[in-house]
C-alpha cells in the first residue's frame, strides 16, 4: 500500500470535515485569484485603451476626470471648450489629427458621443486595429447613430429618443423632437467604446439649442448661463495667454500648406449644419512625441483648457485609487485564506482525539513516529491542495460570472480563463515570474496548510501508544 | 527465542511516588512455542506485552527477542523491529476503521517494509475464511469476523512472535472457539511463537503451556 493511498483513505474517512475544510481553502484561494485576475485584466485594458490616446484636451478641472470621461466613457465631463479652440488645435502644425468629442445625452445609460467620422478612421485601438463596422455604415448626417457592440437595446434602422444627461435617471428629459436612427453597428472591441452611441457633432449641438419659441427661465436659464461660450462660436482662442512660440520658417510653410489643403478645408467647421459652439473634449495625436509634452505644457498654461496624458492618468488611477482598494481586498482574501488554514488545524486537531487509538494501533503494528508525523502533514497539505485547485476553478468561474456584468458596466471584456501574470519585482525571485500566479497561490496555500498541520502532527508524534491501546 | 531477565517496571504514581507493576526475574519462550499467561485484571499482563513489543521500555532488566536486546535499541529501531518480528492481537480487535479488511493487513506488511502485500493479505484472509470479505470495512464485519481479520493482520508481517492480549474476551462462545483455533493453527503453520495473556482459564487450557503471572511476577 502506498502512502498516497493511506492519506487518501484517512481523508476519506472524515469526508465531510475534509470537504468543508477544503471548501474554505477554495474560497480563500478563489477570492485571491478572482481579485488578482480582475485587477490585472482591468489594468491591462485601461493601459491598452489609454495607449490609443496620446493627449486629450478638455475644460479645466481634474485631468483624471477628463481622461475617464473622454477615454473610458465614465464619470461626468469637466465642462466644455469652445469649438474655435478645437479648430485652432486641429490647424496647429504639430498636430497629426484632432478629433472632437461632445457629450450631453444618453439612451438607457449608453452615452451619446458626438464626433467626426475620423474617430473611426484614424483612432487606433489596442493591437493597432481600428473600430470596424459589423453592419450598416458610418453616420453621414445629423440624427444618424452608430452604436457600439454592447448597446444591445438597439438594432439597425431602429429609431430612438435620447435623454438629457450622461446618466439615465428618471428626472432626465427626453429630446422628443429629435429622433435618432441607428445606421451602423460596430464590431466588439472589448473596450469602453462598445458602450457608446456615436452621433455627428452637429447632432449634439443642435439638440441642445434652446427652442426659440420657449422663454428661458428657471433651470433652463441656469443651464444656458452655465454654457455661455467664452468666445464667439467658431472664433479662434489662443492656446496660452502669451504669444505662440515662434516657429521655424519651414514649419510655417508646412502650416500654410496644411491650412490651404483642400481636404483639410473640407474637414473644418460646419459639415453643412449650423455653427457648432462647443465641444467637450478633443483627442489629439501629435506628429512626434516631443510635441506631446510641448502642447501639454502650452495648453495647461492657457486659460481655456487643460491637456492630460491618458496613459499617465490611467497609471495614477491604478496607483492611487485601485491599488489601495486592491490591497485591501487582497488582505481580506489573505485573511480568509489564513482562517481557512486555521480551520485545517482545528479540523485535524478535533479528529486527533478519536484518532489517537488508530495512531496507537498503527504504532503497535510498527509504524514509526516520523511516519505518523509526516502523514498528518501530508493530510493537511492535501486538504489545502484540493482546496487550492478547487479555488483556481472557483476564482476563474467567478470571473466568468462577472464577465457579462463587467462588459455591461464598462465595456471591458474579461478573459475568465486567462492565467495570472506573476510579477515579482525582486530580482532574486525573478525566475518565479515564468510560473502562472495560480501555481504560486496554490503553493502558498499548501505550505500554509502544512504549517497548520504541524501542531496536530507533533501531537500525533507524541501519542502515548501504551495508554491509548488500553483505554 | 524470547528471554526476559530481571525485568522491572515502575510507574510514577499520582501522589508522586512510584508504583511497581512488574518484577520478573526470569521468563523464556522457545521458537514456535505457544504459551498462555494467566492473571487477574490489573496484574500487569498488558504492560508485560507492551514491554515485550517494545512499546514501553522497562525500568530495568533485559528483554531479548530473536537474539536482539530490545532495550538497547532506539525507539525508531524498536518500531522497525516490532514491524518485522512481532504480531499483535488486541482484545477489542482495533481494526483501522477507514481501511478494508485487506488494507488492514497490507498496512502491517507496509510497516514491515515487505513487498507482495496484496497477495499475502488475500492469502491470509482466505485462510481465516474471509475470502469474500476482502473489501469490507470493519463496520461491515461481525465481531467474530473482525477478530479473524485481527489474527490475520498479526501474522501478515511473518512475525517470529505473536502477542495476543485477551484475544477472545470480546467474542461469544462460538466465535471464541473459532478465533482461538485459527490463532493456534496459523501460528503453528507459520512457526511463530504465541504468547496469549488471558484471565479466562478455559482459554488458557487450550495451550500446551500455561503460566500464572503471579508465579513469575515477584512483587
Amino acid at each position: 500500500m502506498r502512502t498516497v493511498r493511506v492519506i487518501y483513505k484517512n481523508l476519506r474517512q472524515r469526508a465531510l470535515a475534509t470537504a468543508l475544510t477544503s471548501f474554505s481553502i477554495a474560497l480563500g484561494v478563489g477570492l485571491v485569484i478572482a481579485i488578482t485576475c480582475l485587477r490585472q485584466q482591468a489594468e491591462d485594458t485601461f493601459n491598452n485603451v489609454a495607449a490609443s490616446y496620446e493627449l486629450v484636451v478638455g475644460a479645466k478641472g481634474s485631468p483624471l476626470q477628463l481622461v475617464l470621461n473622454t477615454v473610458y466613457h465614465l464619470d461626468v465631463p469637466t465642462g466644455n471648450i469652445p469649438y474655435g479652440y478645437y479648430q485652432q488645435l486641429k490647424q496647429d502644425w504639430r498636430v497629426h489629427y484632432a478629433i472632437p468629442f461632445a457629450l450631453g445625452d444618453n439612451y438607457h445609460g449608453f452615452r451619446l458621443v458626438g464626433t467626426e467620422p475620423e474617430y473611426f478612421t484614424r483612432l487606433e485601438l489596442r493591437g493597432g486595429g481600428k473600430a470596424q463596422l459589423a453592419g450598416g455604415r458610418l453616420f453621414s448626417q445629423d440624427y444618424e447613430a452608430v452604436i457600439g457592440a454592447a448597446v444591445t437595446d438597439l438594432a439597425l434602422n431602429q429609431q430612438f429618443l435620447a435623454k438629457h444627461g450622461v446618466q439615465d435617471t428618471q428626472a432626465s428629459e427626453e429630446h422628443e423632437q429629435h429622433k435618432f436612427t441607428v445606421v451602423g453597428i460596430l464590431k466588439p472591441t472589448g473596450t469602453p467604446l462598445d458602450r457608446v452611441i456615436f452621433i455627428s457633432l452637429g447632432s449634439v449641438d443642435e439638440i441642445h439649442q434652446p427652442d426659440p419659441n420657449q422663454p428661458i427661465g428657471g433651470a433652463d436659464l441656469m443651464d444656458a448661463l452655465a454654457n455661455v461660450p467664452e468666445q464667439t462660436a467658431g472664433a479662434p482662442v489662443p492656446l496660452t495667454p502669451t504669444h505662440p512660440e515662434p516657429r521655424p520658417e519651414s514649419q510655417n510653410t508646412q502650416t500654410k500648406k496644411s491650412e490651404s489643403h483642400p481636404a483639410r478645408q473640407e474637414e473644418t467647421p460646419d459639415h453643412g449644419h449650423k455653427q457648432i459652439s462647443e465641444v467637450t473634449a478633443v483627442i489629439l495625436k501629435l506628429k512626434t512625441p516631443p510635441f506631446m509634452f510641448q502642447m501639454h505644457r502650452e495648453i495647461n498654461k492657457g486659460p481655456v483648457a487643460q491637456a492630460a496624458f491618458p496613459a499617465l492618468e490611467a497609471r495614477n488611477l491604478f496607483a492611487r485609487i485601485v491599488a489601495p482598494i486592491n490591497m485591501v481586498l487582497l488582505t481580506v482574501s489573505a485573511l480568509v485564506g489564513i482562517v481557512a488554514g486555521i480551520s485545517i488545524l482545528v479540523s485535524i486537531y478535533n479528529t486527533l482525539n478519536e484518532r489517537r487509538r488508530e495512531i496507537a494501533v498503527m504504532r503497535a503494528l510498527g509504524a514509526r513516529r516520523r511516519t505518523i508525523f509526516s502523514w498528518l502533514l501530508w493530510e493537511a497539505a492535501a486538504i489545502s491542495a484540493v482546496g487550492g485547485i478547487a479555488g483556481i476553478g472557483l476564482g476563474h468561474l467567478t470571473l466568468l460570472g462577472l464577465q457579462k456584468m463587467a462588459y455591461g458596466i464598462s465595456g471591458i471584456t474579461l478573459a475568465p480563463w486567462q492565467l495570472i501574470r506573476t510579477d515579482i519585482p525582486l530580482t532574486q525571485l525573478a525566475f518565479l515570474n515564468k510560473v502562472p500566479g495560480e501555481i504560486l497561490i496554490v503553493a502558498v496555500a499548501v505550505a500554509l496548510g502544512a504549517l497548520m498541520g504541524l501542531l496536530p502532527a507533533v501531537m500525533a508524534y507524541r501519542t502515548n501508544v501504551s495508554a491509548n491501546l488500553t483505554t | 527465542m524470547l528471554h526476559l531477565s530481571n525485568l522491572t517496571m515502575q510507574y510514577q504514581g499520582r501522589d508522586g511516588g512510584t508504583v511497581q507493576v512488574l518484577n520478573i526475574p526470569e521468563f523464556s519462550l522457545a521458537a514456535g512455542e505457544q504459551v498462555a499467561l494467566i492473571g487477574e485484571s490489573g496484574q500487569g499482563k498488558t504492560t508485560l506485552l507492551h514491554l515485550i513489543a517494545g512499546i514501553l521500555t522497562p525500568t530495568s532488566g533485559k528483554i531479548e527477542l530473536a537474539g536482539v536486546i530490545l532495550n538497547n535499541l532506539s525507539e525508531a529501531a524498536r518500531d522497525r523491529f516490532r514491524a518485522e518480528k512481532i504480531g499483535y492481537i488486541f482484545q477489542s480487535f482495533h481494526l483501522l476503521p477507514g481501511f478494508t479488511a485487506q488494507e488492514n493487513l497490507e498496512l502491517g506488511i507496509m510497516f514491515a517494509g515487505r513487498g507482495g502485500g496484496p497477495a499475502r493479505a488475500k492469502g491470509l484472509l482466505q485462510q481465516v475464511g474471509l475470502a469474500e470479505r476482502l473489501h469490507f470495512y470493519p463496520r461491515e464485519l461481525s465481531a467474530g469476523q473482525q477478530q479473524r481479520v485481527g489474527i490475520a493482520r498479526a501474522l501478515a508481517n511473518q512475525p517470529v512472535l505473536v502477542l495476543a492480549d485477551e484475544p477472545t474476551s470480546a467474542l461469544d462462545a462460538g466465535n471464541r472457539e473459532t478465533a482461538l483455533q485459527l490463532m493456534i493453527d496459523l501460528c503453528r503453520e507459520q512457526n511463530a511463537a504465541l504468547l496469549v495473556v488471558t484471565h479466562d482459564r478455559a482459554v488458557a487450557a487450550r495451550f500446551p503451556r500455561v503460566v500464572e503471572l503471579k508465579d513469575i511476577n515477584q512483587l
